[in-house]
């Protein structure tokens, strides 16, 4: 369909039948007045069709008694004909825009999930574990872009064979692709040397086995790196020889810690405010006696403080009397908006005392801050060498 | 003088290099193979068969023949022509 056709289309014309003895004085008198005249065919001897647009017809008027012609509508064909032809079936009409609401409404939700690298009872089990973390059919798109992250983390964390996993949403199919662990050999029990977590190998010392693994490897936790199995051949017969030997060597890799820490912008700090009722007991040898109250404890909202002395009745600390003051003071909650300073001490305080627990964690740092609505979010990431060579475990 | 002038016009077109058919409306004919022609200045259709079409020209008349010829499109200066073009001829041309 060309451009014209298109523009024709959409405003609207006519296919005429002209009869009359002077059809070219028809075309000519047409053509001088302006109008466009297209798929021009003589039908018979004294008959024409031709089509013209529909705007332009009453201007024929006209001409047609100018050229003696005789003019009949044949068809009427375009799209404002269209609409008007629908606008009359209001019934069609509705059905028609509820189709399109219910269409535009339903592309709103995933309704098919693709999963790319697993076969067989892998991907099924796959499929389950995305169902469970939240990518079902039906999950609103809108829904699911939020989650998405934590979806592949929490399903990456569930499937083993996965060594990464990345969801796609394109209209209404959620893509899922995955790339499955490439199993090392299977270890040997208590001869073979194993990674303790992932990195990559820079340093290769072997003292007895057979190295799996070169400088350069990618390697996960569990990987064999170092095989307790050795090969040498008889002297005296001649023929290959395995031997299990205790595999022993140093491999240093490269390896990351990563930590997210999650600080809240916003406190809600409780305040209280009047007095609404205070208790007085005593403890004496692990039993509370109460004594009296005044006042109503508040139901709901209240901040309780409480009051406490030990009087000492001898050497022996069982004997001690604990006085006890309970004071219920109506409360209300006050929104409190931590300074940037302050969330960004508090993050690194929690980061330093997560990451001292961890003796290998000392590398090239570096970190970067990400605003999660109402909380920050630190995320450091230390780069260092460590040598990764674990023992299997008999 | 009218003449005049336009042999003037004529002549200035020619030496300024500009295309006849835009300086002075001469007719243009474009023909794609034998089954589309294009013929931009007409001053009308004199007559119209399937098997033949005169057109009317400043310079004269052009007479087409051939087989199921249609007029895809008639515009004020524009005529295009589609179906098998067999013979194109100049009639009285000055």
């Amino acid at each position: 369909m060309s451009l014209r056709s298109l523009i024709y289309y959409l405003t609207g014309y006519v296919e005429l039948l002209i009869r009359g003895p002077q059809l070219e004085k028809f075309i000519n008198l047409a053509s001088n007045a302006g109008l466009s005249l297209w798929d021009i065919r003589r039908v018979g001897a004294e008959v024409m069709q031709i089509k013209m647009q529909a705007g332009s017809f009453l201007q024929t008027r006209n001409l047609v008694k100018r050229s003696k012609t005789n003019v009949k509508v044949l068809k009427k064909v375009g799209f404002v004909f269209m609409l008007r032809r629908i606008w009359k079936r209001k019934f069609f009409l509705i059905g028609a825009l509820l189709c399109l609401g219910l269409l535009v409404y339903l592309s709103n939700f995933v309704w098919v999930i693709q999963i790319e690298g697993f076969e067989g009872a892998a991907r099924e089990r796959l499929y389950r574990e995305l169902n469970h973390a939240g990518l079902r059919r039906g999950i609103k798109r809108e829904k699911l872009l939020n989650e998405k992250r934590l979806i592949e983390q929490e399903v990456l964390i569930h499937t083993k064979q996965a060594v990464w996993l990345g969801i796609t949403i394109r209209g209404v199919v959620a893509e899922v692709r995955v790339i499955e662990r490439k199993s090392p050999p299977a270890a040997s029990a208590g001869n073979d040397l194993i990674a303790l977590r992932e990195g990559v190998i820079t340093k290769l010392v072997v003292v007895r086995g057979t190295p799996v693994v070169k400088e350069g490897d990618s390697v996960a936790r569990g990987d064999l790196l170092i095989s307790g199995l050795e090969w040498h051949t008889d002297k005296a017969t001649g023929a290959l020889v395995q031997e299990n030997i205790p595999a022993q060597g140093v491999v240093v890799a490269r390896v990351w810690y990563d930590w997210e820490i999650l600080e809240p912008k916003v406190f809600w700090k409780i305040k209280a405010l009047k007095v609404a009722a205070t208790d007085y007991a005593i403890r004496y040898r692990g039993k509370l006696w109460h004594l009296f109250g005044i006042g109503k404890k508040p139901d709901q909202r209240y901040h309780l403080s409480r009051w406490r002395k030990v009087i000492s009745l001898g050497r022996n600390p069982s004997l001690n009397v604990e006085v006890i003051k309970d004071v219920w003071s109506e409360a209300t909650y006050q929104r409190y908006q931590r300074p940037l300073v302050e969330v960004k001490r508090a993050a690194w305080q929690e980061f330093l005392a997560k990451s001292r627990l961890l003796k290998h964690a000392h590398g090239e740092r570096s970190s970067s801050w990400s605003d999660e609505g109402g909380f920050l979010k630190l995320n450091v990431s230390i780069e260092g060498l460590q040598d990764i060579a674990m023992k299997t475990t008999k | 003088m009218e003449q005049k002038a336009k042999q003037l016009g004529q002549k200035l077109a020619e030496f300024l290099e500009i295309p006849l058919e835009t300086a002075i409306d001469w007719p243009n004919l474009s023909l794609s193979a034998n089954r589309h022609l294009l013929l931009q200045n007409h001053r009308g259709v004199i007559e119209y068969a399937q098997d033949l079409i005169r057109i009317n020209t400043k310079l004269g008349e052009i007479k087409i023949t051939g087989q199921k010829l249609t007029i895809i499109f008639a515009g004020k200066d524009e005529l295009e022509i589609g179906g098998v073009i067999c013979q194109i001829e100049y009639i009285d041309w000055r």
